[in-house]
């Protein structure tokens, strides 16, 4: 479990300072996002190289506390 | 205690009936199943909030009034992301100390002399919110008590619309005189919530003075009424299932944060609210057609027992971890602001009572009265008493 991930030039961050345990980013995402301690993690093994970030992103835009930051430059 | 029983049969025989229904007002229809409101909720494209929530109408709202709640993407976002810092749970934790102080101050008077019984609404879940919220405001002490006093006056309101409406602009002109002050004053004169609204950029501009009222009108409504109902519904609840409350006592610390969100879900502070349909669209199956008022009943949703074992129980022990997250709150983007305020005033405030009055209970023979209208739900007041000797201010 991180806080933050990356592959390349794609990276995915969750920010504990924001997050806010509604664990929406789960429910949309369950390979990628998971909740323990009212705070979001993201899974360690998620393959974010081969990911398609447009589900990614709509899996963060999903956090009514902005707390999720998705790269993909 | 018949009043809460019968809503929740009502609320599922109408979701069994068809959870899309629609109502004796031509143009509304109230969806009741938890997978419909949640679809009502997430849907920000079809269903609008710029209409209002509470009962929206005809025309959107006046651009300046279309704050937060009564927004939609991306305006919505950006308003949003004003405060989401702010009000986010670690950043909640530095209230905590303030919080039990004030309750702490509360609970000195219930306990006064050889008293034994106190009204929990009047005198610890109405005033304990509206000095956290005056305080997250910044606003003067010698505003305080004018400022509780005005935030009770939305949920009369909203029960008697244009009853209260002078008063209501007395108030709004209080705040934005106080707005006015504090954008005078600087971006570093005070750290409080105004400053911070006054101050922060959107697209590189700053908030309207009304702009900024406006959401310290909506966060204090919103904040304060809600959060004393949520207190005394759970106090309700926890007399209606008398074997609950006994695992509660018997383990306040360990379960006072489940107990909250139980009570969040079982007999949250507000019924639901309403969407304007800006296009038509399918919702769990139905057509709406454009121009809808769709009311979504997050109190039926709360008790679907597709999602929710025992739905109409209040049980102490639920694991939220596993438990798919109630409405209380509502859901999607509008996502309560104030959730985890609320959060940690529900836990510091009732910890505190329960862990102070031996024998807390509603006072037998006391029969609530329900707030009017169809949004809030609670009771105006609810008479407790306690034991001596054993409590402690």
């Amino acid at each position: 479990m991180k806080t933050e991930i990356s592959a390349g030039e794609r990276s995915v961050r969750v920010d504990h300072l924001r997050c806010s345990g509604t664990a929406y980013c789960r429910d949309a995402l369950p390979q990628l996002f998971t909740v323990e301690d009212k705070r979001a993690w993201l899974r360690a093994d998620y393959d974010l190289a081969s990911a398609d970030m447009e589900v990614v992103e709509e899996a963060a835009a999903s956090c009514p506390w902005f707390a999720i930051t998705v790269d993909d430059t | 205690m018949g009043e809460t029983r019968e809503l929740w049969s009502e609320l599922a025989s109408e979701r069994e009936r068809c959870p899309v229904t629609k109502l004796a007002d031509m143009n509304a229809t109230r969806v009741t199943s938890y997978a419909g409101v949640k679809q009502l909720l997430r849907d920000t494209a079809s269903f609008s909030n710029r209409f209002g929530t509470v009962d929206p109408g005809d025309e959107e709202l006046p651009r300046d009034d279309q704050i937060l709640a009564f927004a939609d993407p991306p305006r919505h976002g950006r308003q949003r992301k004003l405060l989401v810092a702010a009000l986010s749970a670690s950043r909640v934790e530095h209230l905590r100390s303030s919080m039990q102080a004030t309750v702490d101050r509360l609970m000195h008077t219930i306990v006064a002399g050889d008293r034994t019984e106190f009204g929990l609404v009047a005198e610890l879940a109405s005033p304990f919110p509206a000095h956290v919220t005056a305080e997250l405001m910044g606003v003067p002490h010698e505003l305080r008590d004018k400022f509780v006093h005005f935030s009770h006056l939305a949920e009369l309101a909203s029960g008697m619309p244009g009853v209260y409406d002078e008063e209501l602009r007395e108030w709004s002109d209080i705040i934005e005189e106080l707005v006015r002050e504090r954008r005078a004053a600087g971006p570093e004169a005070n750290d409080d919530l105004i400053t911070t609204m006054c101050f922060a950029e959107v697209d590189g501009e700053h908030l309207s003075e009304r702009e900024v009222a406006q959401m310290v009108v909506l966060v204090n409504e919103a904040g304060n009424t809600t959060t004393t109902t949520l207190i005394t519904n759970i106090a309700y609840a926890l007399d209606e299932f008398p074997a609950q409350k006994v695992l509660f006592l018997a383990d306040i610390d360990e379960l006072v944060e489940s107990v909250i969100e139980e009570g969040l879900r079982y007999d949250g502070p507000i019924q639901g609210l309403g969407r304007k349909a800006l296009c038509p669209a399918d919702l769990a199956g139905y057509h709406i057609p454009k121009g809808e008022k769709v009311f979504g009943s997050y109190a039926a949703a709360n008790h679907d027992p597709d999602v929710y074992d025992r739905p109409d129980e209040f049980v102490v022990g639920r694991d939220w971890r596993q438990t798919p997250s109630h409405m209380g709150f509502g859901h999607g983007i509008h996502h309560c602001l104030g959730a985890n305020v609320a959060r940690m005033e529900a836990k510091v405030a009732l910890t505190s009572l329960y862990k102070r009055l031996p024998g807390l209970r509603v006072k037998p023979g006391f029969e609530p009265v329900a707030v009017p209208g169809q949004i809030f739900r609670g009771w105006t007041e609810l008479q407790m008493c306690f034991d001596r000797p054993g409590a402690e201010a």
